[in-house]
Order: C-alpha cells, then sequence, then structure tokens
C-alpha cells in the first residue's frame, strides 16, 4: 500500500481506539483538521495521491470501517434510530466530508471549508448520540451550528 | 463570471478564435479523461487537428492553456448549474438536483469524477492564477446553493439562524468528496449515500 495510506491508517487506528464519547469525537476531529492542513503531513499527500485505485479503495475502506467501529462505540447501546446514527452511511459522509472538504481547502488555502464539511458530516450524530445514555453530553461547537 | 485571464488576451480574427476554442474543447475533453499531468500539448495537437505553431500562436505554454481550460470548464459546470439551482425553493427541488448529478456521473460509472473538482485537485498545488480562478468558481457555485437554502428559509422549511453559507460550503464537500467515492470505486452508490447524508441533515435542521 502507498506509504501515506498506511501512515494515515496507523494514526487513525490509534486515535480512533481512544474515542470513547462524543467530547473525544469532536476532539478527533479538531485535530483532523489540523493535519489535513499540514501541506507536508502523510493526511495531507494521502488525500492528493491519485495512487494506484484498488490502493486508494483498501485506504478509503479501512478508514471507514475504522470510523464506523468508533461510532458504534461512541453510540453505546440502546435504541437510536435515524439517519444521524446509520454509523455505515455516516462513516461514508466523513470520509467523503474529508476529501472533498480538503479539495475545497486547498482552493481557498483555510482551514474553513474543511471544517464546514466535517460539521455537516458530524454534527447531527455527535447531536443525536450526546443525548443518549453513557455519553459525557458534549457535542463540542457542533450543537451551536443552527443557533 | 471570472476568469483565468485568458478569455480574452487580444483581439482575433473570427478564424482565430474559433481555432483557439477548437484548441481549449480539446484539451478540456482529453485534461477531464486523463487528468492535467497525463496531458501533453501533443496529445491537444493532435486531438484538436491544429498545428503546433498554432497552438503556441495562441498560447505561450501549457500553464496557459490549462488556465483557458479552466475558464471553458467553470462556465460549462456554472451555467449548468444555474439552470439546476436558480429556481429550486424545496427539499424536494434539492434531491431532484442530487439525483440529475448522481445520474449523469452514473453514465460513466463514476469514472472521471467532476470536471471542475478534478482541475481542483490537479492544479491547485502548481498554479496559482488557477487556483484563484477555480476558487472564485467554486464561490459562485457554492452561491447558488446558498441562494436555495435561502429561499427554503424564506418558505420556512430552514430556520431562519440556519447557517446557510456554511451548509453549503458542507453540502459542495460532500459532493465532491462523492465524486472522488464513485471515481475510486467505480460506482455512483457512493456518491449518492454522501449527498443524501448531507441533504437529510440539512433537512433534520427543519426538525430542531
Amino acid at each position: 500500500m502507498h506509504a501515506d495510506f498506511a501512515e494515515v491508517l496507523a494514526h487513525e487506528a490509534r486515535s480512533l481506539a481512544a474515542v470513547t464519547d462524543v467530547g473525544h469525537l469532536d476532539g478527533w476531529r479538531h485535530r483532523l483538521v489540523a493535519h489535513v492542513m499540514a501541506p507536508q503531513s502523510a493526511y495531507a499527500k494521502a488525500l492528493r495521491s491519485d495512487g494506484e485505485p484498488a490502493a486508494r479503495a483498501a485506504f478509503l475502506d479501512q478508514w471507514h470501517d475504522l470510523l464506523a467501529t468508533t461510532l458504534v462505540r461512541v453510540l453505546g447501546p440502546g435504541p437510536a434510530a435515524g439517519p444521524a446514527t446509520d454509523v455505515h452511511r455516516t462513516a461514508l459522509l466523513i470520509v467523503a466530508a474529508v476529501h472533498g472538504g480538503a479539495v475545497l481547502s486547498r482552493l481557498t488555502q483555510d482551514a474553513g471549508p474543511l471544517s464546514a464539511s466535517l460539521e455537516l458530516a458530524l454534527g447531527p450524530f455527535l447531536r443525536t448520540a450526546g443525548r443518549g445514555p453513557g455519553s459525557t453530553g458534549s457535542g463540542g461547537a457542533l450543537g451551536t451550528m443552527a443557533s | 463570471m471570472t476568469s483565468a485571464g485568458t478569455a480574452s488576451p487580444r483581439r482575433l480574427t473570427a478564424r482565430g478564435a474559433k481555432t483557439r476554442a477548437r484548441i481549449v474543447a480539446a484539451a478540456a475533453d482529453l485534461m477531464y479523461v486523463r487528468g492535467v499531468g497525463m496531458t501533453t500539448l501533443d496529445d491537444v495537437v493532435a486531438a484538436s487537428g491544429v498545428s503546433k505553431s498554432q497552438l503556441y500562436h495562441h498560447f505561450a505554454g501549457k500553464d496557459a492553456l490549462v488556465r483557458a481550460v479552466v475558464d471553458l470548464t467553470g462556465e460549462r459546470v456554472i451555467e449548468r448549474e444555474r439552470d439546476a439551482l436558480g429556481r429550486v425553493s424545496t427539499m424536494a427541488g434539492l434531491r431532484r438536483w442530487r439525483d440529475s448529478l448522481v445520474q449523469n456521473n452514473a453514465l460513466r460509472h463514476g469514472a472521471y469524477g467532476c470536471a471542475l473538482g478534478s482541475l481542483a485537485s490537479d492544479v491547485a498545488d502548481h498554479d496559482d492564477v488557477a487556483r484563484r480562478a477555480l476558487e472564485q468558481l467554486f464561490a459562485e457555485w457554492q452561491g447558488l446553493l446558498a441562494d436555495v437554502l435561502r429561499r427554503l428559509q424564506g418558505t420556512g422549511a430552514l430556520p431562519a439562524d440556519a447557517p446557510v453559507d456554511q451548509l453549503a460550503t458542507g453540502l459542495m464537500g460532500a459532493l465532491q468528496g462523492g465524486y472522488m467515492l464513485a471515481q475510486t470505486a467505480r460506482d455512483v452508490a457512493p456518491m449518492g449515500t454522501s449527498i443524501d447524508m448531507a441533504l437529510a441533515h440539512i433537512d433534520s435542521l427543519s426538525a430542531r
């Protein structure tokens, strides 16, 4: 696999393993923006790289699975229905938002578009999960998006 | 409409303008399919049927040609999006816009991505003039989406305090990322899911 893909996945596996509640997930989101906006980081290089299609597909699949596993853990037990808590579709939107937001942020040379993309992808999940049992109740800045 | 600075470099005869347009159209097609990096000026000469001296008469080099491609692609995309979004004032209308983009991309199994987004990926780090032109084009496209969201606010379908510019940027991120997922998978299903989720999240603001 492309070295930058492998480095990002290794880093994400460590970072996401430590995420157990919405506050941690919110913190992960902000750290991710910083990594992507550092031009020489493995994140920036991996997102810019065309790569071999098979390697890119494996990279995206593995990142998606890490995210989905994390979202299940953050959601915890108990009923949670609705689009915001569909962990697989939310994980897919997060992967898309990171890539699409990164392209827009490279154009504007500003983290704003990447942050806005991740906000739309993750905000509803954090607001919903933040209301669930076993949560710390912290939705970070996300709960203020529409207020 | 913004320009990468190549729209009217000098007064051209009708024949000269036609030749220039043929070169740019051929270059745009090649760069869309192969990417900017994999398209040579020799490829463009062969595809457009002009001579190399004619190409150099109109363009000093590849950067100048790429900037003209940015202008042409931007004009096409913004015109298409203005037609598609200009009168949308409901979530159902936004979903029809989504369906149209996904269906059009399905014709090619998602193989080539968004024409404007692909150019952004290819040139953003290499040519500041092209980057700024693309930044303006995306701002214009996001402005069209923000206008739709404002019309939704006007009808009460979105709360008056919803951050429409931020939501429009987020929706564009989901769209561009969706194109990339489709390109990688050679399947538009993940693109459809990405935009569906983004639209569902925007729609959910009305229930807050």
